[in-house]
C-alpha cells in the first residue's frame, strides 16, 4: 500500500502548516483560515481511520436498538413506517455483510436508520414510551460516538 | 488595486455619502481610517474608522466601529433589535457602546449596517484558561453579574420597543424553541435524532418567566470589552429579544467560555440575585442551560450548513457540527431521565 498512510499524511500537512506557514502570516482573516485549516485537517488525521468502524458500530447499534424498541412497543411506527423500517433492516445486511463497506454506504445507511430513529423519538415522547429510556441511551451512545470522531486535537 | 483596498475604498464613500444624508450637507463629513477588524463577530462584519463632521460650530471627530451585516454566517438575524437596544440602554447604568447610526436598507454599502462608537478594551478570552483563576477576570465577571442584573431590571416597557417582538410570560419559552427550531429544520443536513427529541422535550417542559425583560442572548466572555478588573462594554447584542431573564444565566457559564476559575456559578448568581432583586429558580435555570446547548448546536449547524452550500467560504464554519457530540452529552446531563 502506498506510504504514508492518509492519517499520517494529513497529520504531516497539519503539522507542516501550523510549523512553516502560519508564523509567516499575519494577523488577520487569512491567517484565521489558516487556523482553521489546521484544526480541520487535524481532526480528519485523527479521525480518518476511525470513522469507517465508528460508522459501522453506530449502524449496527441503532439497528439493535430499533429492532428492541419497536418490537416492544409496536405503537412507536405507523403501519407504513414500520414497512419501511423493515424494508431498511433487510437492504441494511446487503451493505453491513459485504466485507469492508465503504465509509460512503455505511454513512448513508446510518443516516436512513437516524431518520427513523428520529420519528420513533418524536412517537414515544408523544406517547410516553416506556422505551424511551433506551431510545435516550442509544442517542448518548450515538453523541459518545460522535465525540470520538468529532473533537480536534489540535 | 487588491480587491481589499478597493472594497474599502467603496466603502468609505458609502459611509460618506450615508453621513452626508444623514447630517446634512453643512456638516461636510469625512471617513477616513477604515479598517477591517477580523478578530470578531460573524454575523457581522467588524470595521473601524474615524468619522469628522461639522457640529455646533465646530468639527467633531469620533473613533467608530461599523457592523456590516454579514451576507451568510451562523446566524440570519436583523440589525434593528441590535441597533434599537443598544442605543434605548445608552443612558442605563449597563455597558454599552454609544449608538450612532444605523442603516436598515442595506441601499448604501449593500448590506445593512450600523455604527458604534469605540470603547477601550480587550475581548481576550485567554485569562479563561489560567488555571488559578485571575484576579482581574474575578473583578470583570462580578461587575458582568451586575451588569446582567441592571440590564433584566431595566423597564423596558417605559421605552420605545416596537423593534422588539412582543412576548408573555407563558410564551417566552416557546418563542425561542419555535426561533431554534425553524432554524434547525432549515439548516440541518441530517436526521440529527438527538436534537429532534431535545426539542421534544424542551416544548414538553417549557417553563412561564416569572417576567420579561431584555434579553442579551448571547451574554457571555468573549462578547464584552474590559480594562483589567473593569468591563467596559457588553457587545454582539445580534441575539436580543425581549424574555426571560434566567435565558442569559443559562448561557453565560456554558464550559466554552465559563469563568468559573475565577468566579464560581454560584457566587456569580448571588450577585446577580443580590443586585436584581430576585431569588433565580434552579429548575428553569436547568431548562435554560439545556436550551443553550440546543441553541449552540442549531448555531453551529447553521455555520456548517452556510460553508456547505459556499454561502460563506469562512473554515471557521465548516466543521462546526463536529462540535455537537459534545453540547448534546450536556444536554443529557441537565436532563432528568
Amino acid at each position: 500500500m502506498t506510504e504514508p498512510s492518509p492519517d499520517e499524511l494529513l497529520a504531516g500537512v497539519a503539522e507542516a502548516l501550523q510549523e512553516t506557514v502560519l508564523p509567516d502570516l499575519e494577523r488577520g482573516f487569512g491567517r484565521n483560515q489558516v487556523m482553521a485549516a489546521i484544526g480541520i485537517v487535524g481532526r480528519c488525521s485523527e479521525a480518518v481511520d476511525r470513522y469507517g468502524p465508528t460508522l459501522y458500530a453506530g449502524c449496527v447499534d441503532l439497528i439493535a436498538t430499533l429492532r428492541e424498541t419497536t418490537a416492544a412497543d409496536p405503537s412507536l411506527l405507523s403501519d407504513h413506517a414500520r414497512d419501511d423500517l423493515a424494508d431498511l433492516l433487510r437492504r441494511s445486511v446487503d451493505v453491513l455483510d459485504s466485507g469492508y463497506p465503504p465509509p460512503s454506504a455505511l454513512a448513508g445507511l446510518h443516516s436512513e436508520l437516524t431518520e427513523h430513529l428520529a420519528a420513533i423519538l418524536l412517537a414515544g415522547q408523544q406517547g410516553e414510551s416506556g422505551q424511551m429510556p433506551a431510545l435516550r441511551e442509544l442517542l448518548r451512545r450515538i453523541s459518545d460516538r460522535e465525540e470520538q470522531i468529532g473533537l480536534s486535537p489540535w | 488595486m487588491n480587491e481589499a483596498l478597493d472594497r474599502s475604498e467603496q466603502l468609505t464613500a458609502g459611509l460618506t455619502d450615508f453621513l452626508l444624508a444623514e447630517l446634512g450637507a453643512g456638516a461636510e463629513p469625512v471617513v477616513s481610517n477604515l479598517a477591517l477588524i477580523s478578530s470578531i463577530g460573524n454575523a457581522r462584519e467588524p470595521w473601524s474608522f474615524t468619522a469628522s463632521w461639522n457640529e455646533s460650530g465646530g468639527r467633531r471627530t469620533e473613533d467608530c466601529v461599523m457592523l456590516l451585516k454579514a451576507e451568510a454566517g451562523q446566524l440570519e438575524t436583523s440589525l434593528a433589535p441590535e441597533f434599537g437596544v443598544i442605543a434605548m440602554l445608552d443612558a442605563s447604568p449597563v455597558p454599552t457602546p454609544p449608538a450612532l447610526w444605523c442603516d436598515q436598507s442595506g441601499a448604501w454599502l449593500g448590506q445593512p449596517f450600523f455604527v458604534t462608537g469605540t470603547v477601550a478594551g480587550s475581548a481576550s478570552m485567554r485569562p479563561l484558561r489560567v488555571e488559578d483563576g485571575d484576579d482581574d477576570l474575578r473583578a470583570v465577571a462580578i461587575e458582568l453579574a451586575a451588569a446582567a442584573a441592571e440590564l433584566h431590571r431595566f423597564d423596558w416597557q417605559a421605552a420605545d420597543t416596537s423593534f422588539l417582538e412582543p412576548v408573555t410570560p407563558e410564551g417566552v419559552a416557546l418563542a425561542q424553541l419555535d426561533l431554534w427550531q425553524d432554524q434547525f429544520d432549515r439548516h440541518r443536513l441530517g436526521a440529527e435524532p438527538g436534537l429532534q427529541w431535545a426539542f421534544a422535550w424542551l416544548r414538553g417542559n417549557a417553563p412561564v418567566a416569572e417576567r420579561v425583560s431584555i434579553v442579551h442572548g448571547d451574554l457571555r466572555f468573549g462578547n464584552l470589552l474590559y480594562e483589567g478588573p473593569k468591563l467596559t462594554a457588553l457587545l454582539d447584542w445580534e441575539m436580543t429579544h425581549l424574555g426571560d431573564p434566567t435565558e442569559d444565566l443559562g448561557w453565560v457559564y456554558r464550559e466554552l467560555w465559563s469563568p468559573r476559575r475565577s468566579l464560581p456559578f454560584e457566587d456569580f448568581l448571588a450577585i446577580y440575585e443580590e443586585r436584581a432583586g430576585t431569588t433565580v429558580d434552579r429548575d428553569r435555570l436547568r431548562w435554560y442551560q439545556a436550551f443553550g446547548e440546543v441553541k449552540h448546536s442549531v448555531i453551529s449547524l447553521t455555520g456548517a450548513r452556510s460553508f456547505h452550500d459556499r454561502l460563506s467560504l469562512n473554515l471557521r464554519h465548516a466543521d462546526r457540527r463536529a462540535t455537537n457530540g459534545a453540547f448534546l452529552r450536556r444536554f443529557y446531563e441537565l436532563v432528568p431521565a
